[in-house]
């Protein structure tokens, strides 16, 4: 069965690209092109896995995560950030604070991407 | 001085008197404890001892009698007519031989025959035939037996014998006070010694009895023989002082006891103690009694007849008197001795007195001089305490004169800096009155100022200052400094500093304080302009590193913003290369790979910016790190890549190599170093990498290569920013410019030290110093 990715980002250009990279391994994309409509679409949707943006105008990636986790439903959900952000200290939240599964900063390798979402998949 | 010396002498002279007062007491108690005790009891021992010698002398007396009575019965001129019944012969041979041989040695003289029938009376030849067989003696003698013995002899007997002894012997009691009271005042009987002696004839045989008696009283032969032989003629004040008396029960009946008119104290009794005793028990009596009219040491015996029953008394007494006055006589002896001793004492009081005070006098006298500064050495010749005394107070005397002359020069010294201040120096009393000032005071403030208070003169004010430094510091005992500011006459501001300091005596006591003023006007503008100069100088650098701060956090959102485009160039560009988006021509492939590549280095660059404009804001954290695992992880990373372009690594590395440090910026420092090694490096190159101890403090890494070199000129610019050799270099191997800066910052962050040396065309060496502890590290 196809796995089912949310991309989570304001930027449409990085949104096609992840879609066009992620979609030619065989995944199923789904997007979301702010926090709000990312929360919307998670709950309805129900991603194998989301990839999200930090910096977003409005609710931005941390306040997503944070209101993921307080839902019984989505909580389980894996997350991988995927953000400009490349300070060892935005990284030390994500991973350690807010329990993502991954951290990939911009700009990214397409196998990389490729090679850490299948990871986060178990495949 | 006269005081100390009376007191001496007094003290002395009242301590030897005390000594011998005491003593003469001891003395005296002893005295009148041996006297009374010891004395009088032998003089009662004596008296004791006398009683005996009497009894024997009566006894004797007794004897003498018996024999004479005995031989008489001897005589034929009694025998004969006895034994012839020539009786009236006998009567008048009988008065014969009393006359010849007894007159005046027995009252009684008479012959019974064996019926106990008198026969013959010396004294009264006319009465004869009645019986006198009921004498007990008579009866003795009639069985052959000389007997004597003391017996009371009734009126009536004494009557017969002869009519004179009845009147020698009644007495009329005289009253005596402490007499036992009897019923009758007088007696009729006498008392006497009889001696009764048997008569023999030719045959041996008892024709009868002779006896005699020798009446006592009123005849005073015995007491007076016992007093001669016992006393002699001893008198005292007139009077015999010892006596013998003889009593017939209890009254005297013959005695030298005199009463108060010097006659013989007959018929007066002996006392109701001593009757009791002696006459009621039979006992011996001995004290001290009243006999009389005076105290005598006296002892009693009784005189029994020959049933044994006590019927009168032996007395012998000495007068207590002499002993008396002789104790008193001692008394006066020992007090004219006492206040000679007293005389005596005082005057040897008064001699070790003035021997004591003599030398304490030169003492004093030596330190009265020295109290009026002069210093004398004081002579004692005598060999005691005082000498002592005397050497000691001279040591200490030259010790105080090496000590004044010390403070004196010390003093000099104080005053001769004091008057050299170059500032306006005052000392002030307690209430801040000028004591002694300086020279420019003086010179500035007039001459007369001591005296003064100081704010008068120095400040012109008429009471003491608010911020008064000398108030201060008289009560905390500290310096203490304040700055006073003045206008002239001009506007001129003028400032002072005063300091006041404690002046203290020997016990640490505030007794004053020591006030400096200097003109600091000059040195206070000065201040102000400094102060005003770094106040420019903080505020400007509190604007650069706000300034700084914004600067860091715009690189940072740039860093940001310049992401996230090149997200979308950067994977764009990968998907046409690697043909996902279709075919492409080589030579669109080769352009797609050279674009590739400058993203790449944007990213880097981005991230170095990003890293080296927030190098200060991160907070390092410093361990004691590995450093020869560390550097040896970044040579493995670096194997591949070095064996890519054929090139060897060598390393030469000391183990256990600690240090202090942040890891991950060390990591980054040999990184960067190896990463343009291997790049700078042709293929076929070299790099060695060295790492050890340059001494017990540092740690010495060397990274060298093979590589172009560097230009001398360019070494000390490589580690400036954005600085390559030169563009071609840039665009051959690739790189930001800013690796050696961030090397550079973070090897000077840990205290070390980075430097290069190079041989253009032959390679470069880098040089990392680093300290092996990071100060407040506490690993």
């Amino acid at each position: 069965m196809t796995k089912k990715i949310m991309i989570v980002d304001d930027e449409p250009d990085t949104v096609d690209l992840v879609k066009l990279v992620l979609e030619t391994e065989g995944y199923e994309i789904s997007v979301a092109y702010s926090g709000s409509e990312a929360l919307e679409k998670i709950k309805t949707e129900k991603p194998d896995m989301v990839l999200l943006d930090i910096m977003m105008p409005g609710m931005d990636g941390w306040a997503v995560r944070t209101k993921l986790l307080e839902d019984n439903e989505t909580k389980d959900i894996p997350i991988v950030i995927l953000t400009a952000k490349a300070q060892p200290i935005d990284k030390m939240i994500g991973l350690h604070v807010v329990g993502v599964v991954d951290y990939i900063t911009k700009p990214f390798g397409r196998r990389e991407l490729a090679d850490r979402v299948r990871k986060v998949l178990g495949e | 001085m006269g005081n100390i010396n009376t007191t001496i002498r007094k003290k002395l002279t009242f301590g030897f008197l005390i000594i011998l007062l005491a003593s003469f007491l001891i003395a005296g108690g002893v005295g009148v404890y041996l006297f009374n005790d010891v004395f009088q009891t032998n003089i009662q021992d004596a008296v004791v001892h006398d009683l005996d010698v009497a009894d024997q002398i009566y006894v004797y007396h007794m004897k003498h009698a018996e024999d004479m009575v005995s031989y008489t019965a001897g005589f034929s001129r009694i025998i004969d007519p006895l034994v012839n019944d020539d009786h009236e012969v006998l009567r008048q041979d009988l008065v014969k031989i009393y006359d010849e041989r007894f007159y005046g040695k027995l009252d009684i003289l008479t012959v019974v025959d064996t019926n106990g029938i008198v026969v013959a009376r010396a004294r009264n030849p006319e009465l004869y035939g009645d019986s006198q067989a009921g004498n007990d003696l008579i009866r003795h003698a009639m069985n052959g037996v000389t007997i004597s013995s003391t017996e009371i002899i009734t009126r009536e007997e004494l009557l017969k014998e002869n009519r004179s002894l009845a009147d020698q012997a009644y007495m009329e009691f005289t009253p005596t006070p402490k007499a036992k009271p009897r019923p009758e005042n007088h007696s009729t009987s006498g008392m006497a010694i009889l001696i009764a002696s048997p008569i023999y004839d030719m045959n041996g045989s008892i024709i009868g009895v002779l006896y005699g008696a020798d009446l006592i009283n009123r005849d005073y032969y015995i007491v007076d023989e016992i007093k001669n032989a016992l006393y002699k003629d001893d008198i005292y004040g007139g009077r015999d002082v010892g006596t013998a008396t003889i009593f017939q029960e209890d009254f005297r009946i013959s005695t030298n006891v005199p009463t108060d008119t010097g006659e013989r104290a007959i018929t007066t009794r002996v006392s109701r103690e001593v009757n009791e005793a002696v006459l009621d028990k039979g006992e011996y009596w001995k004290d001290r009694a009243f006999v009389v009219n005076s105290w005598y040491v006296t002892a009693y015996k009784p005189i029994k007849n020959i049933e044994g029953d006590t019927i009168g008394i032996l007395y012998v007494g000495i007068l207590e008197q002499p002993y008396i006055d002789a104790g008193y006589r001692i008394l006066i002896i020992y007090i004219l001795f006492l206040f000679a001793g007293f005389v005596l004492s005082i005057f040897v009081s008064r001699y070790y007195a003035g021997a004591i005070i003599s030398p304490i006098n030169k003492l004093i006298k030596g330190i009265e001089s020295m109290a009026r500064g002069q210093f004398e050495k004081i002579e004692v010749k005598t060999n005691d305490e005082t000498a002592t005394l005397a050497n000691t107070f001279n040591e200490m005397a030259v010790n105080l004169q090496k000590t004044m002359g010390e403070l004196v020069l010390k003093r000099n010294e104080i005053e001769t800096i004091f008057k050299s201040i170059s500032d306006v120096a005052s000392a002030l009393d307690k209430d801040n009155r000028i004591i002694f000032a300086n020279n420019l005071a003086q010179k500035i403030f007039g001459k007369n100022i001591n005296g003064r208070y100081c704010y008068q003169v120095f400040e012109g004010k008429d009471k003491i200052c608010g911020d008064c430094p000398a108030i201060e510091s008289l009560k905390t005992g500290e310096v203490v400094r304040v700055i006073h500011s003045r206008m002239d006459k001009n506007g001129k501001e003028y400032f002072f500093e005063i300091t006041g300091s404690p002046l203290k005596d020997e016990n640490d006591n505030v007794t004053g304080t020591l006030e400096i003023r200097r003109d600091v006007t000059e040195q206070k503008t000065l201040e102000n302009q400094l102060r005003e100069s770094y106040e420019n100088l903080e505020n400007a650098y509190k604007e650069l590193q706000q300034m700084d701060k914004i600067k860091s956090e715009l690189v940072a959102n740039i860093s940001h913003e310049l992401r996230t485009p090149l997200t979308a160039i950067r994977g764009y560009t990968e998907l046409m290369l690697d043909g996902t988006l279709g075919n492409i021509t080589d030579m669109q492939e080769k352009s797609l790979a050279v674009v590739l590549r400058n993203i790449d280095r944007l990213t880097r660059l981005i991230t170095n910016v990003l890293d080296f404009s927030k190098f200060e804001s991160i907070e390092h954290e410093i361990l004691s790190i590995k450093l020869d695992s560390l550097i040896n992880d970044v040579i493995t990373d670096f194997e591949k890549a070095a064996k890519d372009k054929n090139i060897t690594i060598g390393k030469d590395i000391e183990a256990y190599l600690t240090l202090d440090g942040d890891e991950d910026r060390l990591v980054q420092v040999f990184y960067n170093l190896l990463e343009n090694a291997v790049k700078f490096s042709d293929e076929g190159g070299k790099i060695l990498v060295k790492a050890y101890h340059e001494n017990a403090y540092h740690i010495h890494i060397e990274v060298g290569d093979t590589g172009i070199g560097i230009m001398e000129d360019e070494l000390d610019m490589i580690f400036e920013r954005f600085h390559q050799i030169d563009s071609s270099s840039t665009r051959k191997f690739g790189g930001t410019g800013l690796g050696l800066a961030i090397c550079k910052k973070i090897i000077e962050w840990h205290n070390g030290t980075i430097w290069a040396r190079s041989i253009q065309g032959k390679g470069s060496v880098f040089h990392v110093l680093l300290p092996v502890k990071q100060p407040g590290s506490n690993s």
